[in-house]
């Protein structure tokens, strides 16, 4: 029997649904902010370094306030937005920066997308596919009438050349796509075929599979990287106007998009890398909106009239992860010990001045698969002294950490974790380190540190670090059961055998405390109290083709 | 004349390419920028990317290929951009420039001034506040004057932009929080060498003469003063110039202190690389132009040289 692409077979089962809305109530969210949870972060999966790790959350599902007014009749207007940090890189493909992809979102699509909600998938260059009952195929009908910002046609040779190029050997994340064969001899349907099951093609066609101009990949795509690094031509509802190296990148309405035309004529992102001069451009008017601020400048910012903070739930996790083959963390007791040292409701209340939610779940609500595992660690310090002692660690247990320099408040919160683990009996210390030397350390054989402190985006809205194995990876986590289970877990099609499957192997992580989730961060973005109809997504991908700024027509 | 530029030229060269075999050998120490980058990319993809980029050679074959290249202007390609490390490093030096020059103008105009004040009343109460002042004004980092100046002028005051190069006001704050700690220390040192000038024997003369405390100091103490200053002034330039980082961030100037921060943190070694050698450079230039401008100032340094 094949799946249709109608949303209600790839939504997760209304049970899941049941069990994650009641979690979330009771972790103190309301019904709409619980439908709307999202999150994005843009680190790397254990396979990828910065991009599928997240590092500081991105991208929130955006609660948006009510819209006031109408949209223009025509797009119109600028609206400036504050990039953290120079553009690395416009290349679907490979871009990682919030930044960077947030550009990226606006000039480029791909066949899938989210719906409004964020709950399910939704038709975007494609308009329905059909996933076959083993998942080792996957049929795409392309939408007519799409034309990309140089005028080329968009159909299925425009797709299969693209896969030619995200498919490279250079390309560090075309696995996230496997080893597909295309057919594109139908030109309004391209077809994938997997040798073996393949189910999360879907989800993952949400990232790095922006769809670029055939024109720009010309007759070679595997050996494209110039040209697309050099012309960003996409079908999205911005085109690319210019770039001004390290200052700002100009995009433009595109009146010939296939969907909602955009109502904002021009988008200028302009680099402020220093976080407080973000925030001090848009106080001084000089921006109108900013992108992941910090909890403690939000709430400053709450107080000005002129401006609107957007905080919702983000599809991203914090994480310590301890190195499960390694003294001490090689006996599950030391592991349940930190468990239950850590005190995350503290640290989320005093820290994160509440912008983060807690559960004890693997990914986030919001996730297909969710689940919440039986077991709990509670903040218990007398527990984790005792397990400590069982294990037989009768003084201090020295432990290193290392936590990345640009995870949000790195230094607050690994003192804080250190002086709760501390308390218990470890001898804990923390190193803030460059991203790149903290995940060459995280990929040896024998980390010099013995303990992460992380945040990893779920950003493709499905479980692809469980099935991609990363997290298990850098915790050094082996459990045969587990390994059985996430290896079944890849090859099987969507649905409740799925979820099952899903659920089973979060129980067996739970159990094992290979990792813990110490909370789930929320997004905080702000922009001008004028701009309408924002709405970010739980993942990395800020979208700004429905904004408009009230009265500026 | 000719051998002399011709000598410290050949100085020069040699002071730049000990900067290049530096900046090569810490950028290979901090591993190659591929495995920093996309940590446990499938093989395939890590050979290719080494490939591209040239770290799958040896490495003294590589220093050899990178000094070739630089020879040539080619300091090798950028990751992540299409244009190479150097052209990357050539957009950005004019914002750099700009903002150097224009903080070392604007401290050494307002150094002259309260130096050539201080000197004329020295001792006074007034000269006491200035001088304390500005030791005051030392003290503050850029980081934190940067921040605060975009706080008052351009948040509550709205006078001035809060970041980037768009025009001369933007400039404004930046070129202040970077004049400011040069301030203090050209004025301490102007000051200095004008009461070192105003207690010799052929002043004394001077007044003998019959000239005024003003005169003395205008037409015969600054320029007596001037070789000292101008040889801090060539070595502040060349220290602004790799050292307005914290300015450039701050305020969102794409110079090559943002770039370098940007081309560290993206691991892309080849533009660092290109920095470094593009600062020495100027090290070089600013050095010798200091030379000749002291040359030209004070016929003792011609005589001897």
């Amino acid at each position: 029997m094949a799946y249709s692409s109608e949303a209600d077979d790839l939504r997760p089962s209304e049970a899941a649904v049941e069990r994650a809305r009641r979690a979330a109530t009771s972790a103190g969210l309301t019904r709409q902010a619980f439908l709307r949870r999202s999150a994005g972060s843009v680190l790397g999966v254990t396979s990828l370094a910065a991009f599928l790790t997240a590092c500081g959350s991105a991208g929130t599902a955006g609660t948006g306030s009510a819209a006031v007014g109408s949209p223009p009749a025509h797009p119109t207007g600028t609206l400036r937005i504050a990039l953290p940090g120079a553009v690395d890189s416009l290349d679907p493909t490979i871009a990682e920066s919030v930044g960077d992809l947030a550009i990226i979102t606006s000039i480029f699509e791909s066949l899938v997308t989210f719906d409004a909600g964020y709950r399910a998938l939704a038709p975007s260059l494609a308009t329905r596919w059909h996933v076959s009952d083993d998942a080792r195929e996957w049929v795409f009908t392309l939408r007519d009438g799409v034309r990309f910002h140089d005028g080329a046609t968009f159909d299925a040779s425009a797709v299969r050349k693209n896969f030619e190029y995200v498919l490279r050997p250079s390309d560090p994340y075309g696995f996230l796509f496997g080893t597909p064969v295309i057919d594109d001899s139908d030109p309004s349907v391209v077809r994938f075929t997997y040798k073996t099951p393949f189910p999360d093609l879907g989800h993952n066609l949400t990232l790095a599979s922006g769809i670029s101009s055939p024109k720009v990949l010309g007759s070679h795509p595997a050996k494209a990287d110039k040209q697309v690094a050099r012309q960003h031509v996409g079908t999205g509802p911005f085109r690319f106007v210019s770039e001004r190296a390290g200052q700002s990148v100009t995009l433009a309405a595109f009146d010939g998009h296939w969907g909602e035309k955009p109502h904002i004529e021009t988008l200028v992102f302009n680099v402020i890398p220093e976080e407080s001069a973000r925030v001090s451009a848009l106080q001084a008017g000089d921006v109108d909106l900013v992108l992941q601020v910090a909890p403690l400048a939000a709430r400053s910012l709450r107080s000005d009239p002129r401006l609107a903070v957007h905080e919702s739930p983000s599809w991203s996790t914090a994480c310590l992860m301890p190195v499960c083959d390694m003294k001490p963390f090689d006996d599950p007791r030391v592991r349940q010990a930190m468990a239950y040292a850590i005190d995350r409701k503290t640290i989320v209340e005093k820290l994160l001045l509440g912008t983060a939610a807690l559960d004890d779940s693997m990914f986030p609500p919001g996730i297909q698969g969710y689940h919440v595992p039986a077991t709990a660690y509670a903040h218990d310090p007398q527990k984790a002294r005792q397990l400590l002692k069982d294990a037989g660690y009768g003084g201090t247990v020295p432990v290193r950490m290392s936590v990345r320099s640009d995870a949000v408040l790195a230094s607050e919160i690994s003192q804080a974790l250190v002086a709760q683990l501390n308390a218990v009996g470890f001898a804990t210390t923390s190193e803030v380190l460059d991203p790149a030397v903290f995940e060459a350390d995280k990929s040896l054989p024998r980390p010099k540190y013995q303990l992460h402190w992380n945040e990893w985006g779920w950003v493709t809205g499905g479980p692809f670090h469980l099935t991609l194995g990363a997290l298990a990876a850098q915790c050094h986590y082996r459990n045969p059961r587990y390994d059985a289970l996430v290896a079944r877990v890849v090859v099987t099609p969507d649905g409740r055998a799925r979820e099952r499957l899903i659920a089973d192997a979060i129980d067996v992580w739970a159990n094992d405390v290979a990792w813990i989730t110490l909370w789930v961060p929320k997004r905080l973005d702000a922009s001008i109290a004028t701009l309408q109809h924002y709405q970010a997504p739980p993942n990395v991908f800020t979208k700004l083709g429905t904004s408009y700024i009230s009265g500026s027509a | 004349m000719k051998r002399y530029i011709a000598t410290r030229l050949g100085q020069g060269l040699l002071v730049v390419f000990g900067a290049i075999t530096i900046s090569f050998v810490l950028a290979s120490m901090a591993g190659n920028p591929i495995d920093a980058r996309y940590a446990n990319i499938s093989p395939a993809a890590r050979a290719q990317l080494l490939h591209q980029y040239g770290y799958d050679k040896p490495l003294l074959e590589r220093y050899v290929s990178y000094v070739g290249g630089v020879a040539h202007g080619d300091f090798g390609p950028s990751i992540g951009s299409p244009t190479g490390a150097l052209t990357r490093v050539a957009e950005a030096l004019p914002y750099t420039l700009i903002l150097v020059f224009a903080a070392m103008a604007t401290a050494s105009l307002i150094a002259l001034a309260s130096a050539t004040f201080g000197a004329i009343r020295r001792g006074s109460r007034i000269d006491a506040w200035v001088r304390n002042g500005f030791v005051a004004l030392q003290g503050i980092p850029e980081f934190f004057a940067g921040l605060v100046l975009v706080l008052l002028f351009a948040v509550v005051l709205g006078w001035l932009p809060s970041f980037g190069a768009t025009g001369p006001a933007s400039y404004v704050l930046p070129v202040i929080a970077l004049s400011l700690p040069l301030v203090a220390t050209l004025t301490r040192l102007l000051r200095s060498q004008l009461l070192d000038v105003l207690g010799a024997d052929f002043v004394v003369a001077l007044r003998a003469k019959g000239l005024s405390e003003r005169d003395i100091v205008l037409r015969h103490g600054l320029r007596n003063a001037g070789p000292p200053l101008i040889t801090y002034l060539a070595l502040q330039l060349g220290w602004l110039l790799g050292g307005t980082i914290i300015v450039e961030v701050v305020f969102g100037i794409p110079g090559i202190g943002s770039l370098v921060v940007s081309a560290t943190r993206a691991r892309d070694m080849a533009v660092v690389q290109a920095i470094v050698v593009v600062v020495a450079v100027g090290y070089v230039l600013f050095n010798l132009f200091a030379d000749l401008a002291v040359r030209a100032v004070d016929p003792r340094v011609r005589s001897a040289t």
